[in-house]
């Protein structure tokens, strides 16, 4: 599933540890999200969500295979 | 949904402290009914140093939590994806140890292998074998998703 968390990240000047500590994740998983190679768990996309202050919608983009 | 209050670290040290603490009742219990052997030897070496291993990893398990290394950072072992990558590498570790010990008992019972091997040493082998390729599959898991 792509995402924008990368963009929006750096955008909010934070880096992969900052948002990891945030998500309360590890930085691992903030690369696999970044890189689009893991898809979160419900709760950890509300959290993103609500870090960044957008909609699940808005910083995920589900694409039908 | 909340997360367990004890890490899978705490957890895995507790559980080799239980383990430990059990081997050292076996062999006080054995040792009492007089016997002796190589593997009752096994069996100390091997309880003392599962009670030292979960007795210290629990401590700097909760010491490393509070006072992280800067080289390293908190590492969360029950984030989710490693969670997964670990639940993954488990489950096909025990599939191939689960393969490989099927094949063992049709080539041992068709004695196209013959071997005096101690039911002990083979448990042993199966432990080793099997943390080893859970080791192995974490880290190709683990790397998959970088």
């Amino acid at each position: 599933m792509k995402n924008t968390i990368k963009e929006l990240r750096e955008k909010n000047g934070y880096t992969q540890d900052d948002l990891a500590v945030l998500a309360e994740v590890s930085r691992q998983t903030i690369i696999s999200l970044e890189k689009g190679k893991y898809n979160p768990s419900i709760q950890l996309a509300f959290k993103l969500g609500k870090i960044f202050n957008l909609s699940i919608e808005e910083i995920f983009i589900y694409e039908e295979e | 949904m909340k997360a367990s209050k004890m890490g899978v670290d705490f957890r895995g040290y507790l559980q080799a402290l239980i383990i430990g603490i059990i081997g050292i009742g076996a062999w006080l219990y054995s040792n009492n009914q007089g016997v002796v052997g190589e593997g009752m030897k096994f069996v100390q070496a091997f309880s003392i140093t599962f009670i030292l291993i979960g007795i210290g990893g629990m401590i700097l398990t909760k010491y490393f939590k509070k006072h992280p290394l800067k080289s390293i950072g908190v590492v969360n072992k029950d984030d989710e994806m490693l969670k997964l990558v670990r639940y993954k590498a488990g489950y096909m570790s025990f599939q191939i140890t689960l393969a490989c010990l099927i094949l063992f008992t049709i080539f041992s019972a068709t004695e196209i292998i013959k071997t005096n091997i101690s039911i002990y040493a083979l448990g042993i082998i199966i432990f080793v074998a099997m943390n080893f390729l859970d080791m192995v599959l974490t880290s190709i898991y683990s790397s998959k998703t970088m």
